[in-house]
């Protein structure tokens, strides 16, 4: 019995989480096929048969095969490779704006909550204007102004996903400000910045660890979008949403040239969602719907 | 109740003037000169600085926010299109009826097999149907609408030809759009569903209903279901707002004369007046249909219908409006809508 104890001691917090989540066969799945996905991209230049903008005229709109294994486009670019270099693109900016966009969220949404009175109604309202505009509604007017491009995607989706973050992170922190801990650093006269880094922010951690997780699957579905609609990341750049958007045209005599990257932004999308929907399960048990 | 009604419209006025003052900055700000983009390159300076100052855009950015405020204030007057010259207010009235279609279309479809497989998934909790629809409602909000746009495309209009590929020119061609955001959207739907009838599963008065011995599907429909409703009709109402906004992509791959396509063109054209109308009339949308949500509640809900009534009676201060981010299901919105 003691050795049992002592063995659940031993464990950190981190350690519990990861016991949990590796029971969860979907969440594993979902953490195996990021993980494939992301390394693939990363060694895209040792992995990929040809260049993203190598150009064989001779052999446009070959049907997949051993040479070409997602086949060629109209210019005779070879998609599989396309898709890895593009993926690149892809994982950074979804990666880069959900990250940024958690941590401006989390500041605002911090400060919102921990100073409350009129700083709160200040920062909430400035937000609400922002999320009076849905998400992608939002993305396709910043990047109008920004202009199209990869930076002007990251901007884009940034901006319009801060909001969300802000309002997921208020809430937990309004009801953690009263406890007794924060109240005990208050008496020892700690400043506010570590009261809000050290005792509040690591109580609010496990919701924005999940928050983020899926959030690079939306911050890559919103990107796709966008450079579908023309307004994002554009040609020669293989980013997933232009792959399908420059491949429409030609999606009634070739089909392949839209089904894999389709293919490739549901892939991590989904496995994004896995593992957040795990990592949920597993920080928190009650959470469990 | 009408109180807290007239009260929520007003409420609106001031987060619409915000949003209307940021549209207008943004577009203010934007890359891509309007002039040269609607004379073309040939044009003489001359004749670009006539043209912007037919159109108010010489003078100084508050002066022409003020006047751009003032034209919708006293004449409901959106400014005029610089590419067709038409009134802006005109052709958006002419689009947004399709776009309205393709929602309620889309919300329908949405609400019909989110709740039937969302009361499936909570009834068979924990077995393979359950273990099922999560994995394809995680895949449904994991597909960008418009791979699955065109992929249905390849399926039900170019394989099997039940439905024309693109275009609006009556009920059929209705289905494949509405199916594209409505499957999305079932997804989101049936989540919620299936938690919020657990919550309700799990209560006392369900099993008290099963030791009376009443049926289950009676359990199910009139006991689980109607107390399950609230954060169902938050998602369906998010559904409907998103689904309004988010027609922008599926109007593009089905090439659909609606709002959202509009929008797109005039972005493309530099048509701001435009571009500002069609998203002031898409956040206005949005807002209002969050607002008939909220008055929905009270209808479904005795408890909360309760509380205006007898406010109401007793002059009491009227129940605090919760906060977005805690109402059930808030945080549905769906990214590449």
């Amino acid at each position: 019995m003691s050795g049992t104890t002592k063995e659940i001691k031993r464990r950190s917090m981190a350690g519990e989480v990861a016991v949990r989540y590796f029971r969860k066969p979907l969440a594993v799945l979902g953490a195996v096929i990021l993980a494939v996905i992301v390394i693939m991209c990363l060694l895209a230049p040792v992995i990929a048969p040809y260049d993203y903008d190598a150009q064989d005229v001779l052999r446009k709109f070959t049907e997949p095969c051993r040479q070409f294994p997602c086949g060629t486009d109209n210019l005779g670019r070879d998609i599989f490779s396309r898709l890895l270099y593009g993926g690149r693109i892809s994982l950074m900016v979804g990666f880069v704006s959900a990250t940024v966009a958690a941590v401006a969220g989390v500041v605002f949404g911090a400060i919102a909550a921990f100073y409350g009175g009129k700083v709160d109604n200040l920062i909430m309202r400035f937000l609400d204007i922002f999320i009076a505009l849905p998400q992608m509604l939002l993305a396709i007017v910043i990047s109008t102004m920004i202009g199209p491009g990869i930076q002007g995607a990251i901007i884009a989706v940034t901006i319009a996903t801060i909001p969300r973050y802000a309002q997921a992170v208020r809430a937990p922190i309004l009801s953690i400000r009263g406890q007794e801990f924060v109240e005990a650093a208050f008496a020892i006269d700690a400043r506010d910045s570590r009261i809000i880094l050290r005792h509040i922010l690591p109580n609010v951690l496990s919701p924005i660890i999940v928050q983020v997780t899926m959030g690079v699957g939306n911050a890559i579905t919103m990107a796709a979008s966008l450079s579908f609609l023309g307004l994002g990341v554009q040609p020669p750049y293989p980013e997933w949403g232009q792959l399908i958007s420059s491949a429409r045209v030609y999606i009634l005599d070739h089909a392949y040239m839209v089904t894999y990257p389709g293919l490739a932004i549901a892939a991590v999308v989904l496995a994004l969602n896995l593992m957040g929907d795990g990592l949920r399960d597993a920080m928190d048990p009650r959470w469990k719907d | 109740m009408l109180r807290y009604i007239v009260k929520r419209i007003l409420a609106l006025i001031p987060v619409l003037f915000c949003v209307a003052f940021l549209i207008f900055t943004m577009m203010y700000f934007s890359r891509g000169d309007p002039a040269t983009m609607t004379l073309g390159d040939q044009a003489t300076e001359e004749q670009l600085a006539e043209w912007r100052a037919a159109r108010g855009l010489d003078k100084p950015f508050w002066q022409q926010f003020g006047s751009y405020i003032w034209g919708i204030v006293s004449r409901g007057d959106l400014g005029v299109s610089y590419k067709t010259g038409q009134h802006v207010t005109q052709s958006l009235l002419e689009r947004f009826p399709t776009t309205f279609v393709l929602a309620v279309a889309t919300c329908a479809i949405a609400i019909v097999f989110g709740v039937l497989l969302g009361i499936l998934a909570a009834n068979r909790q924990g077995t393979w149907v359950d273990n099922l629809l999560r994995v394809l409602g995680m895949a449904g909000v994991s597909i960008p609408i418009f791979w699955l746009g065109l992929l249905l495309i390849l399926w039900m209009a170019v394989e099997h030809q039940w439905f024309p590929v693109s275009g609006w020119y009556g009920p059929r061609y209705v289905v494949l759009p509405a199916l594209t955001m409505g499957l999305t959207f079932t997804a989101s739907i049936m989540r919620t569903t299936r938690s919020s009838m657990l919550d309700c599963i799990r209560q006392d008065y369900v099993t008290t209903a099963r030791a009376k011995g009443q049926r289950e599907s009676v359990i199910t429909y009139h006991h689980v279901l109607r107390n399950a409703l609230i954060p169902i009709i938050t998602a369906a109402g998010n559904v409907f707002g998103i689904s309004l906004c988010g027609a922008v992509i599926t109007e593009q791959v089905f090439s659909i004369p609606g709002l959202g396509s509009l929008m797109i063109n005039a972005i493309n054209t530099r048509d701001y007046p435009l571009v500002r109308g069609s998203v002031l009339l898409l956040a206005t949308s949005f807002a209002v249909v969050n607002l008939l949500v909220d008055l929905l509640y009270a209808c479904v809900d005795p408890r909360i219908k309760a509380q205006f009534v007898s406010s109401a009676r007793t002059g009491a201060k009227k129940p605090e409006e919760e906060p977005a981010d805690k109402k059930p299901g808030a945080n549905l919105q769906k990214g590449g809508d």
